[in-house]
């Protein structure tokens, strides 16, 4: 059974022009074992365009000046497995720790936390982030909370801005956080919007050049993103974050990524989590 | 900081338990060694074996996972290599004699065992269920 039987094949020489291509927009450095799941997600896409090989679809991707077809190749390639009160450690350091070294550090105001999940996929995170803070009420009344998720993803984003997660997928969960933050439609939980609206859900490109927020921030959250970057891009990417952290704020990663061999300006708390001086 | 194993971080799959369990002890003795102070020779024995251990474990858990038609496979093999490429690059650092054992490296490995045993693999056990 050779490859088109499955449909438009990509070659060596295909895969490596968009593997530039992806980089140079995204950062993403795909890894080999990519290439199948790059043919199989864009086969459906270049068949609806009438095209008839990687080639002419590079071609499109490329002479498409709105950059639309570009959003539509990352997202193919970047979404990403994701749960709730992934990495539990992160949310128990966030109200033991983070929050109040905040609260003691921002006492004389202003009353607001600052929090960002900076690759949010599809909603997930920003709402675990949410749920912890709302569950520490006694802690967190009297603040305003701003919680900004973004992602380079659109389709996570809408994902994520929906707030519908299948039932059937949502097994961990304690059954009283269902409750209080969820409604039943059909075959999925879904936020309520009170919940829902309390996340500003934005597209955002991690390699840009600045970032463009005016306050800093109190945590951010960037999780199993930098694994898919190499090491110039994601040291840059860690200055910007400390850049945009507030002394003593806090930055979290994935279990997988470590900054012990990049060079930057954070101090290190335990694994995954640093702090800005 | 150890990973204390219990039966949270069963996969339902011995040989892949004992994997598991092997990798932590390693760790274990990595952590030792680093609380120790400078026995270079040890410690960079320890992440030779691991790095073995992990390439060894890591394929066979991967083909055992196609083969079941895992879905999240792609992501799971992600994890794999990205550790295996730290653990490289740590092995890097230790070719010459300069650097000491560090708690910051045994600390990455015990959290990365933690959360990828005890959460990532863990979203596989269903398929080893009997």
């Amino acid at each position: 059974m050779n490859d088109s039987y499955f449909g438009i094949s990509i070659n060596d020489k295909e895969f490596e022009r968009f593997r530039d291509l992806i980089y140079r927009e995204s950062g993403i450095k795909l890894r080999d074992n990519k290439k199948d799941l790059l043919r199989q997600r864009l086969n459906k896409r270049i068949r609806s365009l009438g095209l008839m090989s990687f080639s002419e679809y590079y071609k499109h991707v490329d002479e498409d000046r709105s950059r639309a077809e570009l959003t539509e190749l990352i997202d193919a390639v970047s979404t990403n497995v994701t749960s709730f009160f992934r990495e539990m450690k992160h949310f128990e350091f966030l109200t033991k720790t983070a929050l109040p070294q905040t609260f003691q550090r921002k006492k004389n105001g202003p009353f607001e936390l600052r929090l960002w999940s900076a690759a949010c996929s599809t909603g997930e995170e920003p709402y675990s982030m949410l749920f912890t803070l709302l569950e520490h009420e006694e802690l967190t009344s009297k603040w305003n909370i701003k919680l900004l998720a973004t992602d380079i993803s659109t389709k996570v984003l809408q994902r994520a801005m929906k707030g519908a997660y299948p039932i059937t997928k949502m097994d961990g969960m304690p059954s009283e956080l269902l409750r209080k933050y969820f409604v039943t439609e059909g075959d999925n939980y879904v936020l309520k919007d009170k919940f829902r609206n309390m996340v500003n859900f934005r597209w955002f490109n991690l390699i840009n050049n600045r970032f463009p927020f005016k306050h800093k921030f109190d945590v951010i959250f960037c999780r199993n993103v930098m694994i898919y970057f190499d090491k110039p891009t994601r040291e840059e990417l860690v200055h910007k974050f400390s850049a945009a952290l507030a002394p003593g704020g806090y930055l979290c990663i994935g279990h997988s990524e470590s900054l012990a061999n990049t060079s930057h300006d954070l101090r290190y708390i335990q694994p995954t989590i640093y702090c800005k001086p | 900081m150890s990973v204390e194993w219990g039966d949270q971080y069963s996969v339902g799959h011995e040989p892949f338990d004992e994997h598991h369990k092997s990798m932590v002890r390693i760790i274990d003795q990595m952590t030792e060694l680093a609380q120790k102070g400078d026995d270079h020779a040890g410690w960079v024995a320890r992440i030779d074996e691991l790095i073995t251990l992990s390439i060894k474990h890591f394929t066979e858990e991967e083909a055992e996972l196609e083969r079941r038609g895992y879905a999240e496979l792609i992501d799971h093999q992600d994890e794999h290599r990205n550790l295996l490429n730290e653990l490289l690059e740590i092995r890097g650092r230790y070719s010459e004699k300069g650097s000491k054992p560090s708690l910051e490296i045994t600390e990455f490995l015990a959290n990365w065992m933690a959360v990828h045993v005890g959460e990532t693999d863990a979203r596989y056990r269903p398929l080893f269920k009997k």
